[in-house]
């Protein structure tokens, strides 16, 4: 009996070093993680949010605004960002420009905020940095679920998001058709609504008060085709939504008619459209005396 | 509790140390603990069907207690029928009351009078109709007096109970199982770490194959209408394979554990895709079941030693109540009807036990007739599987037609043809180590003993990684619902 549990520790000896050293590796880029957050939150006006948001220019929305948006980023780890920012008592960041949108309540973000599903695997590997393992969010739930995008996750670079341009423009149907099916097609029995995202964006809304952020919600254009593919019960949800929100600036570009040649799929803008949007967003700010750096 | 669950990773070392440190001097000790545990391992899933247990438990036993003392030939056969009809009536309630309530309802409406009645909301407690079947016999041994009746309620709850073996199998016999509860158990160094490596085994069959075949096919059957026919092969492939890494992995690991605890379960697979006929892929699939039907049903009704008739009639009993006892379903029953229509005519030509010896038994390669052999009977019985696994009749006869169509030759239409890749890589080299091991009682029993211990662990450690890497989506056992 004795030997045989020896023989069980000695088989066990390089999976707890690899564990070991994993756990040490994790410890480590988690503080460099943290301190490039700490360094992030020096700048008084943050883009964040998903894919549509990393589309626009910071600098010509406000000088010295940093884009921490990144692509499919449900609305938890925008929250467990920005939390983390906020933890520097110096912080400097005075705004907040999130991106919100129809497709953001859609199907695809339950997918996003679920270990059962690919994608909210490929979520905790993208911000397993930014998030506290175990916290009462309702994602991670179990043990078994976590380990293989954990390890994969603590190998990866963590995603911080930034600006992305894109040079594709005129977008074709079936451009149109793959992203709509993407965002709003139910794969399995996932809910119509992504709830989650809601309940985070709250969340959002309420760190922004205790933290004195002033909060700008911003909707970036749609295709029209796209748009009109679009299940009204998603425009109602959505607008719901916002209604009880605290903070309620909300700059909606979501009916605006749009060239195709500004955008470069259903829901992202193109280079051209980046420049134009961001443009008005900042003349906007402008305008109503936001600028952080012009105060 | 799920074997490949972090609840029965903490739960199995718990108990093995207890029961070696704590109790190993003491076989009641150990006995009881091995009931104690097999309750807290079944109750994890609904405590509830404890009391079913329970009660079943303290039926047999007091009737084999009874059956012990009582001479009279009617009052022992009257013993006898009261165990049968208790469990199978617990079993035909909970299992089959809705399918018969349904096929009645059809068969009223289908002569023009409707009867109004509603389907039962009945859990089906997992793994009844396992240990029924052992608990049966029990009684049936006893009362043919070929066991004798155990005293011990402690030992015969644990018989009924054993937590490796209690809710997907091997259905073990009495004069088998029984009498290891009475034997001093003492630790066997050899025999744990071969326990350890059956488990390991048993678990990347599951993990590995299984629940990634699962994720495929389950698509594939879920959409046959929009797949074109050489999809749907692949779909009663990956079937084909999740069934057997599902089933015979969960039997690895029962031994596997159960060797742990120092007993000796048998075996339930004898690498059944590498059969040459059909006869010779029931001498190897899911054995504790076709042997206790052999034995306890095909023998009693005159087995196959009367004429054409008798044989013909035999066979399709056992084969019809064997695709029943799956489950509630037609499908299951054509199934069974199917494979008797296969069966047969090995048994009236006599050659049912023509192929008994393993196959290309110390050569490395089978010679072309073997291999043909083992390729037209592996497709017979994926045929089979496409009826087992169909949702009813209609969707079975749907999804044939599907792939005798002009769309077989098309490529397959794949929702994630990246990760049928990877799995049917991972299958391939599945049926290499099961073929190269196919002449022990598990593929990885003897492979790389001879090789030296680093090499040998890092084989371990790459189905540990293949575990952890490519483990499927699914988790549930498909025979926990039989």
């Amino acid at each position: 009996m004795k030997k045989f549990v020896l023989r069980i520790l000695k088989f066990s000896i390089p999976a707890l070093l690899f564990l070991l050293i994993t756990f040490t590796y994790y410890r480590h880029s988690k503080t460099k993680v943290e301190s490039k957050l700490t360094a992030f939150s020096e700048h008084p006006v943050l883009l964040m949010g998903d894919s549509q948001i990393q589309r626009l220019h910071g600098d010509s929305i406000s000088q010295g605004a940093k884009n921490l948006a990144s692509s499919g980023e449900h609305y938890y780890f925008t929250y467990q960002k920005l939390h983390t920012l906020t933890q520097n008592k110096n912080h400097r960041i005075d705004t907040l420009i999130l991106g919100v949108s129809i497709h953001n309540f859609a199907p695809v973000y339950n997918r996003l905020f679920s270990l059962d599903f690919p994608e909210g695997e490929k979520s905790l590997k993208k911000y397993l940095y930014f998030i506290r393992m175990f916290d009462d969010s309702g994602f991670i739930t179990t043990f078994d679920k976590v380990l293989k995008p954990a390890i994969s996750g603590i190998y990866t670079a963590p995603d911080f998001g930034g600006f992305y341009e894109s040079t594709n423009s005129n977008p074709n149907e079936e451009i149109i058709n793959k992203a709509f099916n993407m965002h709003f097609s139910i794969k399995q029995e996932e809910a119509k609504f992504s709830h989650s995202q809601r309940d985070y964006l709250y969340k959002i809304d309420r760190l922004c008060t205790e933290n004195n952020i002033d909060l700008i919600l911003v909707s970036t254009p749609y295709h029209f085709d796209y748009k009109e593919k679009i299940d009204r019960k998603y425009f109602d949800f959505f607008l719901e939504s916002l209604k009880k929100l605290k903070h309620r600036r909300h700059l909606n570009f979501i009916e605006e008619d749009i060239a195709d040649r500004f955008m470069s799929d259903a829901n992202h803008l193109n280079k051209l459209g980046a420049k134009k949007y961001s443009g008005i967003i900042g003349k906007k700010l402008k305008a109503e005396k936001r600028d952080v750096l012009q105060q | 509790m799920l074997f490949n669950s972090i609840d029965f990773a903490v739960f199995l070392p718990t108990v093995f140390l207890f029961y070696w440190l704590l109790a190993n001097k003491n076989l009641r000790l150990q006995n009881a603990l091995i009931v104690l545990a097999s309750y807290v391992f079944y109750g994890w899933w609904d405590w509830r069907f404890l009391f079913l247990i329970l009660f079943s438990t303290l039926v047999d036993y007091t009737i084999g207690r009874k059956l012990k003392s009582q001479e009279n030939k009617t009052k022992r056969k009257i013993l006898l029928w009261t165990s049968i009809l208790v469990n199978l009536g617990f079993l035909g309630f909970f299992k089959y009351a809705n399918f018969f309530l349904d096929n009645f309802k059809s068969a009223f409406s289908f002569f023009g009078s409707e009867i109004a009645t509603n389907s039962l909301s009945i859990i089906l407690p997992v793994g009844i109709s396992f240990y029924t079947f052992q608990t049966l016999s029990y009684t049936i041994d006893v009362y043919k007096q070929k066991l004798e009746p155990t005293k011990d309620f402690i030992v015969f709850s644990a018989f009924v109970s054993f937590f490796p073996q209690l809710v997907a199998g091997p259905i073990e016999r009495a004069t088998n199982l029984l009498p290891q509860f009475y034997k001093k158990r003492t630790f066997d160094l050899s025999k744990a770490v071969d326990g350890m490596r059956q488990i390991l085994w048993g678990l990347f069959k599951k993990m590995v194959i299984a629940d990634s075949c699962a994720e495929l096919a389950n698509h594939i059957f879920n959409n046959s209408a929009d797949m074109n026919g050489s999809s749907l092969v692949l779909g009663a492939l990956f079937f084909t394979f999740q069934i057997y890494g599902d089933f015979s992995g969960y039997s690895d690991i029962a031994i596997g554990t159960s060797r742990l605890f120092g007993f000796n379960l048998m075996q339930n697979f004898k690498f059944p895709y590498f059969s040459r006929d059909i006869a010779a892929f029931w001498r190897r699939w899911h054995i504790s079941l076709s042997t206790w039907f052999r034995d306890y049903l095909f023998i009693p009704l005159g087995g196959s030693w009367g004429g054409t008739w008798m044989k013909v009639r035999n066979t399709f009993a056992i084969f019809i109540v064997s695709g029943f006892w799956h489950g509630a379903n037609w499908t299951f029953i054509v199934w069974g009807i199917l494979h008797a229509i296969y069966f047969l005519p090995l048994l009236l030509t006599n050659k049912n036990r023509k192929n008994l010896e393993i196959v290309a038994q110390g050569n490395f390669l089978p010679t072309v007739k073997e291999f043909l052999q083992m390729l037209f009977t592996f497709t017979l019985t994926v045929f089979a599987w496409i009826i087992f696994r169909a949702k009813d009749i209609t969707h079975a006869f749907n999804y044939i037609s599907g792939i005798f169509s002009a769309s077989l030759l098309e490529v397959p239409k794949l929702s994630n043809p990246k990760g049928a890749m990877i799995t049917m890589l991972l299958v391939f080299i599945f049926i290499f180590i099961e073929w190269l091991g196919r002449e022990s009682q598990y593929a990885l029993e003897h492979l790389g003993l001879k090789w030296k211990r680093p090499l040998r662990h890092a084989m371990y450690y790459t189905i540990i990684i293949a575990l952890f890497w490519f483990n499927g989506k699914e988790q549930h056992f498909i025979y926990f619902q039989f």
